[in-house]
């Protein structure tokens, strides 16, 4: 039986400072690292109920780490929403929403984000989670 | 037509033969008559004619064996053979055997007439055809040049031709078709273009071509036709009427540009990041404290707030500053500066803020001043760059310590500070474009990302280079390393020493004097302070062990370049100096004017002279000098001699100078140039030189002994045609002046 607890994953302290507060505020745990490397050390040791995961780090990108979160077999199954800053038009990149979507992440939200979006998507995935009876 | 035609008549009847001569007398430049067969020979032996009419029947030389010359000598002349009544079947033998036709006898003028211009018609259309074929052929010798021509060209060029016919078979491939594309070399009667590109859309262009005559243009990636990123091109060829003749297709190799662009839009992408992240940011802090939040939160927040704004600032600023540098349109002003200053106003801007975070900052620039040329605006914002990186690792207590100092040639800033260090993962990608270390130890320090690399830029654009060390939670020390300044510009030009002298290349070194105005005289004994510089003056006086005293002077300017490449050969901390030992003959003349010492072209400091030069060298046969000229040269005696001259251009306390050594004519191989070796090196050793480091010629055994007995290394192999010879002149010799035996 999954907990809820949720794992946010970014480099922008401020980002972090604000979001883990609107989400403790909504009644969730949440664990914190900055880069990937910590989020996996977290993640081998706890079984998550959603990985908040920004995309563009330096070292070790979202996607990787989204991919290595998956390789742990306690999580194997965690839905993983993509935070980014980068605008939708910009599709050269590899930071796309476009390219979010057909990733291994489940969902993605644009910062700057807003507490009560953020929750919602929270509660939807939370959810779907038990609907499946995971 | 007729004002050249030559009409040569045969027949032993004279009626004959005058007849037709006279009936042809208007169709012809000339008609000559022969009455034999030998006759008609000889005429046309002595020139060439280009009718004949021969009769068949007569006596001696019978008319087929005149035709029989003809065809074999004159082939070009026709002949009318001249038959009589029942003999039809001889003039058809004839015209079997080459005659052109065959008229009866009786003659009649107008048919005559009739026969001979048909006759003259057919040499006029054999001559036209032979010039024809001689201009085709020389057409030929034109097009087979300009067809070489081309496919030069087309050999030589780079990007990759094909060429088909208009069915779209390939005709023709250039090696770089072979590489680009991978073929393999095009063997007759070539293939179609379907069997030779692999690829349908590439198959298509040249289909497009030769079906529409339409010219197309198309990018293929790695992979779809070759493993290159290629750009192609192909062009229907056409005849000057219209009609197709063929294709050509040009690939290039754009792998290159691609890969620019590639990381033009990579580098966009990370700068759209960078400058979204913080705003981001902002935006939720903002929404954060609208929705409502305890005070102290809310305070905490809005200076949060503040410092993300700060940072966005100076990452606008340093993108502005970085891209303008790798535009190329900052335009450096160099200037001579001393660091020292630069560094003391920096510090002097940060210490509030440093004083504000419990930070104190400890200045130790050397005594001396620390002389670079360069831009003063772009060098500030590279050390304030490393200083404000240093300010934001510090805690509160921690102290940063900043040294400016020369080591050897170059200009020494040095940044540590004792905060948060860096790991040895990171380190060497601090200086890359946006790199940040965000851990938990290092989440509350923001920055644009681009501060060290923009250092890293500055710094390389001035010819220095910038490096970090490091310990995680010890401090972390940045240094800057820039190249010493140049020459000041206000130095006489010194004219080129004489060219006979040396074999050595005249990889004259112009002295680097002048500077930061600090005046130094350069007494020449090592203990002299190391990093002092003479600067400024232009002379340098310098007192030898013997008491002679010793002038250099700076050689021209416009030899920086030189000086700058052999720098960068050399490396600055081994002191090699080049000198030749390679004794030329001179002339009196030569030696004259080298050591005139006041010559500004020269640098002449060391003159042998003896009273009596028998005096202390190998006894030998006492050769009778022929030059009488008593070369003057300050301290030498009157009834001195002088036969032979040590000349050196350096910079007393470096790295580099030049040496040569001649000696007069007939003083050579007699051990003069061993005694100026020796002298050269106390000098040497006077100056600061470390080792010296010259070129002998092989056959010069006399100085490859001497410089084994000195201790000095000898290197390269018999058959060169020059050694190298390498001597350590900080070591004490003793030798005398006897030369090796």
């Amino acid at each position: 039986m999954r907990g809820r607890r949720i794992l946010l994953v970014d480099d922008d302290v401020d980002f972090v400072d604000v979001v883990s507060h609107d989400i403790r505020e909504g009644g969730h745990e949440v664990d914190i690292a900055y880069n990937g490397k910590d989020a996996l050390n977290l993640a081998r040791n706890q079984t998550y109920g959603l990985v908040l995961l920004d995309v563009m780090m330096p070292e070790l990108d979202g996607y990787k780490v989204c991919e290595a979160i998956r390789r742990i077999e306690r999580n194997r199954d965690v839905p993983v929403i993509m935070l980014t800053a980068v605008a939708d038009h910009v599709t050269e990149t590899r930071y796309s929403h476009r390219d979010m979507l057909e990733s291994e992440s489940d969902d993605y939200l644009a910062k700057p984000v807003s507490q009560e979006e953020l929750l919602e998507r929270i509660e939807h995935w939370f959810r779907l989670e038990e609907q499946s009876g995971a | 037509m007729t004002e050249s035609i030559r009409i040569l008549v045969v027949d032993d009847e004279p009626v004959v033969r005058a007849g037709c001569a006279q009936a042809l007398e208007s169709c012809a430049a000339s008609v000559q008559t022969a009455g034999d067969g030998q006759r008609a020979i000889e005429t046309m032996e002595q020139a060439d004619v280009d009718v004949v009419l021969l009769d068949l029947m007569m006596p001696g030389m019978d008319g087929f064996e005149v035709l029989r010359w003809i065809r074999e000598h004159r082939p070009a002349t026709q002949v009318i053979v001249i038959t009589g009544y029942a003999t039809i079947d001889k003039a058809v033998a004839a015209i079997k055997k080459g005659a052109f036709d065959f008229i009866g006898k009786p003659v009649t003028p107008d048919y005559l007439r009739i026969v001979v211009n048909r006759a003259i018609e057919k040499r006029s259309l054999l001559d036209e055809a032979s010039r024809l074929r001689e201009e085709k052929v020389q057409d030929f010798h034109l097009l087979l040049e300009e067809r070489s021509r081309l496919e030069t060209v087309i050999k030589c060029m780079q990007g990759a031709v094909l060429v088909t016919d208009r069915q779209g078979v390939v005709v023709l491939q250039n090696p770089a078709a072979e590489t680009l594309l991978s073929l393999p070399m095009l063997k007759p009667p070539g293939k179609p273009v379907e069997q030779i590109l692999r690829n349908p859309e590439a198959v298509e262009m040249v289909r497009c071509a030769v079906n529409h005559l339409d010219t197309t243009s198309r990018e293929f990636r790695p992979g779809a036709l070759s493993d290159y990123f290629l750009k192609a091109c192909t062009a229907p060829v056409s005849t000057l009427s219209g009609k197709l003749f063929g294709t050509v297709t040009v690939f290039e190799d754009i792998t290159v540009q691609k890969r620019i662009e590639q990381m033009k839009s990579e580098f966009v992408a990370m700068v759209s990041h960078e400058l979204r992240s913080p705003l981001a940011s902002i935006d939720q802090m903002i929404s954060s404290i609208q929705r409502g939040q305890d005070a102290e939160r809310a305070e905490r927040l809005l200076q949060r707030i503040r410092a993300r704004v700060a940072d966005l600032s100076s990452l606008i600023s340093n993108l502005l500053d970085l891209s303008r540098l790798e535009a190329g349109t900052i335009v450096l002003a160099p200037r001579q500066l001393d660091c020292r200053q630069l560094v003391s106003g920096i510090l002097s801007a940060v210490s509030q803020r440093a004083a504000d975070a419990g930070i104190s900052t400890v200045f130790t620039p050397g005594p001396y001043p620390v002389c670079v040329k360069a831009d003063e605006a772009q060098l500030k914002v590279a050390i304030s760059n490393v200083v404000d990186n240093a300010i934001k690792y510090s805690k509160s207590g921690d102290e940063i310590h900043i040294d400016v100092a020369r080591r050897g040639r170059r200009a020494v800033i040095r940044v540590s500070d004792q905060g948060l260090g860096i790991d040895a993962d990171h380190l060497p990608r601090i200086f890359d474009r946006f790199y940040r270390v965000s851990d938990e130890r290092t989440k509350g320090v923001t920055g644009s990302g681009l501060g060290l690399s923009l250092v890293k830029s500055i710094v390389t654009a001035h010819g220095g280079t910038v490096s970090a060390e490091s310990t995680v939670n010890k401090g972390t020390t940045i240094q800057i390393d820039l190249p010493p300044a140049e020459a000041t510009e206000d130095r006489s030009p010194f004219p080129s020493p004489p060219p006979s002298a040396e074999s050595a290349p005249q990889t004259a070194i112009s002295a680097d004097l002048g500077g930061c105005d600090d005046k130094v005289d350069g007494k020449g004994t090592p203990e002299t302070e190391p990093e002092e510089e003479p600067t400024s003056s232009h002379e340098v006086s310098v007192t030898l062990p013997e008491g002679r005293t010793l002038l250099l002077r700076p050689l021209r300017s416009g030899d920086e370049n030189q000086l700058r490449a052999l720098y960068y050969r050399l490396s600055s901390r081994s002191l090699y100096l080049r000198f030749s030992t390679t004794v030329k003959r001179l002339n009196t003349a030569q030696l004259e004017r080298l050591t005139r010492i006041n010559a500004p072209d020269d640098l002449a400091l060391a003159v042998i002279s003896v009273p009596d030069p028998s005096d202390f060298l190998e006894p030998t046969q006492a050769a009778t000098s022929t030059s009488s000229t008593s070369l003057e040269a300050p301290g030498v005696e009157s009834d001195h001699r002088i036969i032979g001259v040590s000349r050196l251009y350096g910079i007393p306390g470096s790295a580099l100078a030049e040496f040569s050594i001649l000696v007069e004519d007939q003083w050579q191989g007699r051990g003069v140039g061993a005694v100026l070796l020796v002298q050269l090196m106390k000098i040497s050793k006077a100056l600061g030189f470390g080792r010296i480091w010259g070129i002998v010629h092989p056959d010069n055994h006399r100085m490859i002994r001497l410089t084994r007995a000195l201790g000095g290394q000898i290197m390269g192999s018999p058959t060169d045609s020059q050694l190298e010879i390498l001597l350590d002149c900080s070591r004490d010799h003793q030798h005398n002046c006897r030369p090796p035996g």
